[in-house]
């Protein structure tokens, strides 16, 4: 497989951990009434 | 048209219909036409947001780069792919909460109600209107050109059976339909990528023997950098310019505001890792379209060549409206959104308390929704009426370049807005003036390319912001603490 091939697996890779990190830590921090909740 | 073209241009129609009733009886009042009640979960909206942002360009446009300059046509998913949850995660879940707080309907009118600014508003409002009518215009030309190849028919009539469909689901069921349409269209456009890269790569013999048959007739087909395109400088130019276009693109981030509770964007984003995967996958179909029909196809038209060649008559025929409805879930994105700046943006927020209204009184509510109504079919019928008489010759180019437009004015004052509680209404004005005639001076005397000039106005237009906030009187305490409180 060429470069351009493993860049797109990397960028997928990058973006699936960014999105788990998010829901994970940051998103329920907060709901829609603005209090806090675990 | 043969038979199988008008089954499956009647079962699509058909879909789209339906779908139009239900908008139409869930639009009871002018908040559903514009944020659809605020009631959809994420899945809806991330199918819907999907099909929105990936148009005819996506399924067409892109396959044909890589059909033209090999693998470093995927360039263009290496931006997207990264912006589409940056994007999400950037803006999502501020601009939800800040528009429960305020009663904000758009990002225009968001806008203006943080900045307290009805300068903000009408401004943003206008440049929307400015950048998005020649965008239509391409997707109208787009539609048109497809369904003239589709049906035999005029590129006029192709235009205008385009533009009479839109402008009646939309009329009549506002952002419900949209919603709605999009989502099922986000469905069509996943199935033509199912249908034709899977048979495409057995043809081929699979992903290794496609990649011998691409290196053997030129290796510079395999290489992830192509100096006659995607060279170093246009590629992570083309990566910034999709993480700053997609988080401020107006005619998506509408869809943030119909969203039931902020809990969804999870699943929204969930929803990106799969749809834009197969979306990626779907410009495969330009490398196969190279193996098989070799190099001889005009680029934009190699999807279509490619599914007449190796798929059975019916299922070509439902991939041509798998195309058609992915160019069409653009249209209707764009047209509503200019929809709503006018009826809700410049004539409830801004004319009606000038006139000493109630903008939320239900006899505004009801001339806003009728206004909103007729703005769909005027700025409809407009674009397409330009695309029929004067059509834009270079698609893509007429297309990025409304796009950086709206991006350089919009993208600074719309992140300042959710993040810095120190901007101000003078801020956001000047850095909205400034981004936009530095990327028109950009992209039109100094010829950049709409990737570059959009950077370049993001990035004057920062520190205009900057400056400007920080000269001018702090913005009113008690709403800047009341909505920061409420989003950290």
């Amino acid at each position: 497989m060429g470069l351009m091939f493993w860049l797109l697996v990397a960028s997928w890779i990058v973006e699936a951990l960014m999105i788990v990190a998010y829901i994970t830590y940051a998103l329920p921090k907060v709901s829609l009434d603005g209090k806090q909740h675990q | 048209m043969d038979r199988w073209t008008l089954l499956a241009v009647a079962l699509y129609s058909g879909i789209m219909v339906c779908l139009a009733w239900i908008g139409a009886k869930r639009t009871k009042s002018f908040r559903d036409f514009t944020i659809a009640g605020a009631r959809y979960g994420g899945l809806i909206i991330g199918l819907s947001v999907m099909s929105s942002r990936l148009s005819g360009s996506a399924f067409m446009g892109v396959p044909g780069l890589a059909y033209k300059f090999g693998w470093s046509g995927f360039w263009i998913w290496v931006g997207a792919i990264l912006a589409s949850g940056l994007s999400v995660i950037l803006v999502a879940r501020k601009t939800r909460v800040f528009s429960q707080l305020m009663g904000s309907y758009t990002v225009p009118d968001l806008l203006g109600d943080r900045f307290e600014s009805n300068s903000v508003r009408t401004l943003l409002t206008s440049i929307l209107a400015i950048s998005l009518v020649p965008v239509m215009m391409a997707q109208f030309k787009a539609a048109g050109l497809l369904i003239q190849g589709v049906a035999g028919i005029p590129y006029w009539l192709g235009v205008t059976i385009s533009c009479v469909l839109v402008i009646l689901y939309l009329g009549a069921g506002g952002q419900h339909a949209q919603i709605l349409t999009d989502a099922a269209q986000a469905i069509f456009m996943v199935l033509v990528c199912l249908l034709v890269v899977p048979r495409g790569l057995s043809l081929v013999g699979g992903l290794a023997q496609l990649n011998s048959a691409l290196a053997a007739e030129n290796p510079v087909l395999m290489d992830a950098f192509n100096p006659q395109y995607f060279s170093f400088a246009v590629s992570i130019g083309t990566v910034l310019f999709f993480i700053l276009n997609l988080t401020v693109q107006a005619y998506t981030a509408n869809r943030w505001f119909s969203l039931k509770d902020v809990s969804q964007i999870k699943v929204v984003l969930l929803s990106f890792l799969v749809t834009y995967a197969v979306a990626t996958i779907m410009t495969t179909s330009g490398l196969i379209g190279r193996v098989l029909l070799g190099p001889s196809v005009v680029a934009d038209n190699v999807v279509i060549a490619l599914a007449q060649r190796i798929l059975h008559p019916g299922l070509a025929a439902f991939v041509l409206v798998g195309l058609t409805a992915a160019i069409m879930s653009t249209v209707d994105a764009l047209l509503i959104s200019v929809s709503h700046s006018v009826s809700n943006d410049i004539y409830r927020k801004v004319y009606v308390p000038i006139r000493g209204g109630d903008p939320d009184s239900p006899d505004i509510e009801r001339t806003a929704l009728r206004l909103g109504r007729v703005a769909v079919v005027v700025f409809g019928a407009l674009s397409a009426f330009l695309a029929i008489v004067r059509p834009p010759q270079f698609l893509s180019l007429i297309l990025y370049s409304g796009v950086a437009v709206y991006t350089s004015a919009a993208f600074v004052p719309y992140l300042a807005a959710l993040y810095w509680k120190r901007s101000t209404a003078a801020g956001a004005v000047w850095s909205m003036i400034v981004g936009f005639v530095v990327s028109i001076i950009c992209l039109f005397p100094w010829k950049m390319t709409p990737f570059e000039s959009t950077v370049v106005g993001v990035v004057t237009s920062t520190i205009v912001m900057v400056v400007v906030s920080l000269r001018t009187a702090p913005p009113s305490r008690a709403l800047v603490e009341k909505l920061f409180s409420h989003s950290q």
